[in-house]
């Protein structure tokens, strides 16, 4: 089921209702109802993958109960190997059995044999990189003892399927939503309107910002060989506000509708292109992904202790793995790549961590020094972007070599001004104004403690906000991008 | 607390809907006011009077709705001499059950048609798009009674229809609309191209012939025709002529139409193959305003 599909619409209310109405005198009740709506939710795109995330469920529930029982290191160890290869097994298999036979077949052809190779005709499991990732987030952290295993069958598997981020996450670490499903949540006005405010900010990045960037970055990113470089330049920024307000746009909606139910997920996203350098970038973008690498993947490598050597090494992985992740494509491990290659320099000069608090803290405006910052920054997470959205590596490549030999202007321009593109550059400038003075706060219409501005100003706000969303929206049930991971 | 919670977004969504549909309305009055024709508009809506006397009426897709365009009307006007409201729709912006709706609108605003002319073109019984099409109502003005009772008419896509119909009336499209007099159709063809006719037909019949497709289409066909008697009009169910001849979906669409004939009287005419000259069409099943004037005089005038 979509967020932005009229089902949700009628799905939520109606599950709100029932969980602070018939569901609310029991926490058994009010999981096993969490349970059912999440496997519901899942169902509606496609009821047979339901069995993978109720396999998945059991291996690691299971393998937890066993850690408990277990005192001896080798054993615990081959418990925590056994989930690991049973989650990666399908995500490996679902994701990337093809990039794999692909690549090998490649390779042979390249070295002068040619190898009969077949592709298999394999759907990719919605939501399955985000699911993997935080059921296995709990196997590693009981095998670490940094986390009880849980007994209670209902509350585990609904923290793995808790519908709001089951299918593009925040990935959420067991530690922190796992305890939320062992306390009987009780109606929070103040927390379930901030979460509404949420949800309508994240609707109008997706349905009003995103959706409508899609139209003219599918357009010119497939027509690039046609167009002069000044289009080709806003079809690479309008990119970077599609992915950004696509992806915070469904982490939004799905913090809201989590703290509708009483639940506090973890933030996301942190106004990323605001960021001074790219590694407060990755402090701000897909921060439950990055964090996840690092505490999983980048601390138990070494970190950034040990020789130049050992440091650059482990930076590349991380980022090789992390675009990996995103997709079996070799254009995502390019886009990861060239992020490492922006941060390493960064972390030899020892100034990975000299932005690490908000930008123009207390100000109105930055100085011109972060200005000039934020501007470079933006520009080569810009360039990234454009590997990220090719369709392949010749594409991205052709791409930016338009991008800096096409003629600057050409009669297209005029052409595609017709098409009415004014409207979606005012959107992006109400996000940036927005976004910036809301910039030390969880989102954009955080409003908690703000008397400055009016509880009138604030509703027009919210009106201006909801009649965009209808007027402008693009409701062509457009999936978000990162179903596709 | 949850009371209060549940009130003012339930109040708050409630307010907002209503204002985008009274903005909706507000923007339709300008176009409203411009006194559009029905040769001058795809609307229906824009041309539909309330308690007005009708001789005949047209209804189906773009074969039917071509009898209007390009000024044709005007020329059916002075052919048949006859006083008719064209509420087809083209463009595949339609199928039959909302053909049905606008039928049942228009009599529920108390207006009489002695025979209504329904143009069975086989690819409308076929389609799989029309139903869904969502882009129906968008040359429509907004008009809450309209709005409602299609509201509470069962058919598919209803939530998108409705919302591109309030939709499209805050567009720049929208508030710029004029009375579109479009000159003479002459442009013709000279010969058949049976390379295009082929290519087209697999274009309007991409995964071949839609049988559950057109039993779901007949049966709404059939509720119209229901729905004409109980109106008191003819009927008369006509295939169209096309360049080619017959459609693929022919021999089930006139087969249809004579079981319609036995049951609710209609009369049925297959004109498919009456119109075979290239100079008549100006693509290969719709013809040009020349065609519309000698299909007019030598088909429509007889069975009026």
């Amino acid at each position: 089921m979509l967020f932005n599909s009229i089902e949700f619409a009628l799905f939520l209310p109606i599950v709100f209702i029932l969980y602070w109405f018939a569901a609310n005198n029991s926490l058994k009740v009010q999981n096993s109802l969490l349970l059912g709506v999440s496997y519901f939710f899942y169902g509606w795109w496609d009821w047979r993958f339901l069995s993978l995330i109720i396999f998945s469920s059991f291996i690691d529930y299971f393998i937890g109960v066993l850690l408990i029982k277990e005192d001896r290191e080798r054993s615990r160890k081959l418990l925590l190997i056994t989930s690991i290869l049973v989650n990666f097994g399908f995500l490996g298999f679902f994701k990337y059995f093809n990039f794999f036979i692909d690549s090998f077949t490649d390779a042979f052809t390249f070295f002068g044999h040619s190898i009969e190779s077949s592709r298999l005709s394999i759907i990719l499991p919605v939501g399955i990189s985000f699911y993997t990732f935080q059921t296995l987030s709990y196997t590693i952290d009981v095998y670490k003892k940094k986390l009880k295993p849980t007994r209670d069958i209902i509350a585990f598997f609904a923290f793995v399927s808790f519908f709001p981020q089951l299918v593009a996450g925040p990935i959420e670490r067991a530690t922190n939503l796992l305890p939320q499903f062992f306390v009987k949540r009780k109606f929070d006005y103040t927390k379930s309107v901030d979460g509404l405010r949420q949800m309508l900010w994240g609707f109008f990045k997706k349905i009003v910002i995103a959706d409508n960037c899609a139209v003219y970055v599918n357009d010119i990113f497939e027509n690039y060989t046609i167009y002069p470089s000044s289009l080709l330049a806003i079809g690479a920024v309008l990119f970077a506000f599609q992915i950004y307000c696509d992806f915070s746009g469904y982490s939004d909606i799905a913090i809201g509708t989590a703290r509708l139910f009483g639940f506090n997920l973890m933030q996301n996203f942190s106004f990323p292109y605001f960021s001074r350098d790219i590694a407060e970038f990755w402090r701000r973008w897909h921060i439950s992904l990055s964090t996840w690498f690092r505490d999983y993947l980048y601390i138990p490598l070494g970190g950034s202790r040990g020789s130049v050597t050992i440091k650059i090494r482990n930076v590349f992985i991380i980022f090789i793995v992390s675009g990996f992740w995103h997709g079996a494509n070799l254009t995502f491990i390019v886009w990861g790549l060239l992020h490492a290659l922006y941060f390493i320099p960064l972390m030899l000069l020892g100034g990975n961590r000299s932005n690490t608090g908000s930008i123009a803290k207390g100000k109105y405006l930055p100085t011109l020094k972060e200005f000039f910052q934020m501007n470079i920054t933006f520009t080569i997470t810009v360039i990234a972007w454009v590997f990220f959205r090719a369709d392949s590596m010749t594409h991205a490549i052709a791409y930016l070599g338009s991008l800096f030999t096409a003629p600057f202007y050409s009669d297209l321009v005029i052409e595609l001004k017709t098409i009415d593109m004014k409207i979606i550059f005012i959107f992006i400038g109400l996000l940036i104004l927005t976004e910036w003075v809301q910039r030390e706060k969880q989102h954009g219409l955080d409003f908690k403690g703000q008397d400055a501005i009016s509880k009138f100003t604030r509703r027009v706000f919210y009106f201006i906000l909801g009649g965009s969303i209808f007027i402008f929206g693009n409701f062509n049930k457009t999936e978000f991008i990162y179903f596709a991971f | 607390m949850i009371y209060r919670f549940i009130i003012q977004v339930f109040g708050y969504a409630a307010f907002l809907i209503l204002t985008i549909l009274v903005g909706a309305k507000i923007m339709s009055v300008p176009v409203m006011e411009k006194g559009f024709k029905n040769y001058e508009t795809e609307s229906n809506l824009l041309v539909m009077k309330e308690s007005k006397q009708y001789d005949f009426l047209f209804m189906g897709i773009s074969h039917a709705r071509n009898f209007s365009r390009h000024k044709n009307h005007l020329r059916l006007d002075t052919i048949l001499n006859k006083s008719f409201i064209n509420i087809a729709q083209g463009g595949g912006r339609c199928g039959v059950s909302e053909q049905y709706f606008y039928l049942k609108y228009l009599y529920e605003k108390n207006n009489k048609i002695n025979k209504v002319i329904y143009v069975l073109s086989p690819p409308m019984l076929f389609h799989t798009g029309l139903p869904v099409s969502s882009k129906t109502f968008d040359f429509e003005p907004f008009d809450f009674e309209f709005f409602i009772d299609y509201l509470f008419f069962k058919t598919k896509n209803k939530t998108q229809r409705l919302y591109s119909y309030v939709n499209t009336k805050y567009s720049s499209e929208w508030s710029d609309y004029q009375p579109k007099s479009f000159n003479k159709k002459q442009n013709y063809l000279t010969k058949l191209d049976s390379v295009k006719v082929t290519s087209g037909l697999n274009f309007t019949y991409k995964k071949g012939l839609a049988h559950y497709q057109f039993k779901n289409s007949s049966e709404i066909v059939q509720q119209t025709l229901q729905l004409i008697k109980k109106n008191n009009s003819a009927c008369i169910l006509i295939i169209p002529p096309a360049l080619f001849g017959k459609w693929n979906g022919h021999n089930e669409t006139l087969e249809f139409a004579k079981k319609m004939q036995e049951k609710y009287g209609a009369k049925v005419y297959d004109y498919s193959e009456t119109v075979l000259d290239p100079k008549y069409y100006y693509d290969h099943h719709h013809l040009n305003s020349n065609g519309v004037v000698y299909f007019a005089e030598n088909y429509l005038k007889p069975i009026l």
